[in-house]
């Protein structure tokens, strides 16, 4: 068994190696490059927000907070070679690696890529440009269900394949941990979220797979699929004797498998910019994880956004342009429950209304308001965002 | 679960493997004029970098050293391959390669190749009828991971029968966000080989 997958990776790469050479001699065919090959590349993108809940019989402080400011540090080495990182600084104080890879261009359809890299599930996670989106925060369904920004260590493929208008990406990477330090890391009010290690000495004895594949065949449409698939990391398993059937059965339910679908839509036409993405999340072997842990964990947990915006007074040379958006949110940690009942607290839906100036494609100033509202709420929450949106 | 996915990988890596971009190239010359024994002959314009300075040399309008961002549409000076395309003697057109640059590393946004900043190129292939017309445009290689909208055959298909002279990011090709600069600059270099041809 193993030989035959020795054998099959072996061919593999005579394959890969064949197809860069075949690349090479085509590149008499190619013209050679007029530019200097190498090129240090600086960035950033920032999200500085203001958000004041507003409350009827009650005083409510707002918050101002410098969220993000990620600086982006990149190096082209040649054609093929390249390395780019992303350092954050969030919260004005809380510092991040939100992505570090290299990546390796055999081929436009195959290209192996190594480092801190972004999961690609849901449109925000990896299109997380504040001027590129609506709205001052993210998403809630990309805060909650897709924990934005989720990026873990590993490796893996991406290409395209422009004759069928397809971009592919498929990774093996770390996956979440769910119990560290004598505690559960997962919850119902924040889903996976806790669970993100982040590559800061991170652990792994479960890997998991994550894939996505997009079309843009049709003028105007992204569509993307994605899926991610693991189990969750426990230090209980390290140094864990195997022999000892007892702590084996304890560290086991320390550990919930992870099994996550999404599909997104971004269309653009004309004035119009619509989105929508739906996630579906199963976790197994919730029951044993909620006993040990005292959490409400659900068995399955979904939701959905859909979103309209349009752009007035634009100039699309430029990306200047008013862009008022609407959207509606909902999402349920506890939409399929294993050991309690579904807890109406984590059923959750929300409206945003608000508008982005947008100067360019790099600067936005943005206003919006947002009602949100769980089964066990009475009445709507109410919060009034204000923000800037940057990227260079 | 796994094994799927390794054969999907591998189909996709033989795929790319029988692509090359000649064969991509005369396949979409057999569409274009089909039934036609098309002959490909490399030519030189003034235009264009001359043949005879390929293989290595830079051009001689190469910024001067230390200086890492040239203008990224120039035609002048800029290795190009310029073929004309005949059938028996009447001339059908001619097919231009090309590399331009685009799309910064961190991503498509404002801040330009102009800058100081580090951009990426893209190699595309114009073909263009007697009269300058465009009859096809084809991405052949994209360095960047922004930008790939601009591969999509539809949007591309926007800027068929057109001369480059006429085109105007934002009407006609439509305005593509996420690959604002790449796409302007193809556009761009589409109107540049307009005006130089002329």
């Amino acid at each position: 068994m193993r030989t035959k997958w020795i054998a099959f990776f072996a061919c593999w790469l005579g394959v890969a190696a064949g197809m860069t050479a075949q690349t090479t001699t085509d590149s008499t065919f190619i013209p050679n490059s007029p530019f200097p090959a190498s090129g240090l590349a600086i960035g950033a993108y920032a999200q500085l927000d203001y958000n004041q809940p507003v409350g009827k019989s009650t005083y409510e402080t707002g918050t101002l907070d410098a969220h993000r400011l990620v600086t982006t540090l990149a190096y082209r080495y040649n054609a093929r070679l390249r390395f780019m990182s992303e350092i954050e600084v969030e919260h004005g104080s809380e510092i991040f690696i939100e992505q570090a890879w290299m990546s390796w261009k055999f081929h436009e359809a195959l290209r192996f890529k190594a480092g801190v890299l972004l999961v690609p599930m849901g449109i925000i996670n990896e299109y997380h440009e504040p001027p590129t989106y609506s709205g001052v925060e993210r998403p809630l369904l990309d805060t909650y269900l897709v924990p934005s920004t989720w990026r873990e260590m590993g490796a893996g493929f991406t290409g395209r394949l422009p004759v069928a208008s397809l971009n592919y990406q498929i990774y093996v990477l770390n996956g979440f941990a769910s119990y560290k330090d004598g505690q559960g890391l997962l919850k119902a009010s924040s889903g996976l979220r806790k669970g993100r290690q982040k590559a800061i000495e991170s652990f792994v004895h479960n890997p998991a797979l994550s894939a996505k594949l997009s079309y843009y065949g049709l003028p105007g449409l992204e569509w993307s699929a994605s899926l991610y698939a693991g189990k969750t990391q426990s230090d209980l398993f390290s140094g864990l004797d195997r022999r000892d059937a007892k702590a084996v059965a304890r560290a086991d339910s320390s550990v919930i498998g992870t099994l996550m679908l999404g599909t997104a839509v971004r269309f653009k036409k004309g004035r119009w910019n619509l989105r929508a993405q739906y996630i579906y999340a199963r976790l197994s072997h919730t029951e044993a994880y909620n006993a040990f842990t005292g959490a409400e964990l659900g068995s399955l947990m979904q939701g959905y956004y859909l979103e309209a915006a349009a752009e007035f007074f634009r100039d699309p040379a430029k990306g200047r342009a008013l862009v008022p958006f609407v959207r509606y949110e909902f999402y349920d940690t506890n939409s399929k429950t294993d050991s309690h009942n579904p807890n109406p607290a984590y059923k959750r839906h929300a409206w945003f209304v608000g508008a982005a100036w947008k100067f360019n494609t790099g600067m936005a100033l943005k206003l919006d308001y947002r009602w949100q509202q769980s089964a066990l709420d009475s009445q709507w929450n109410q919060m009034l965002n204000a923000g800037v949106g940057v990227w260079f | 679960m796994k094994k799927i996915l390794l054969l999907t990988l591998s189909a996709l890596l033989t795929i790319a493997a029988v692509w090359p971009h000649e064969r991509q190239l005369k396949r979409v010359i057999r569409k274009l004029w089909p039934g036609l024994e098309v002959k490909w002959e490399e030519i030189e314009h003034p235009a264009f970098r001359p043949a005879s300075l390929r293989g290595g040399q830079m051009p001689a309008t190469a910024p001067p050293a230390g200086k890492q961002t040239p203008p990224p549409n120039t035609l002048i000076g800029t290795p190009d391959r310029l073929y004309r395309l005949s059938h028996a003697d009447t001339l059908l057109g001619w097919l231009l390669i090309r590399k331009s640059a685009a799309c910064h590393l961190g991503g498509c946004f404002e801040g330009g190749t102009d800058k100081g900043v580090a951009y990426e190129e893209f190699t595309y292939a114009v073909f263009l009828d007697p009269d300058r017309r465009i009859k096809r445009i084809l991405m052949l290689e994209m360095e960047s991971d922004y930008g790939y909208q601009i591969s999509s055959k539809s949007w591309l298909r926007q800027m068929e029968g057109l001369r480059g002279c006429e085109l105007t990011y934002g009407q006609q090709p439509d305005a593509i966000s996420g690959a604002t600069i790449s796409a302007r600059s193809l556009v761009e270099d589409l109107k540049n080989i307009c005006y130089l041809l002329e």
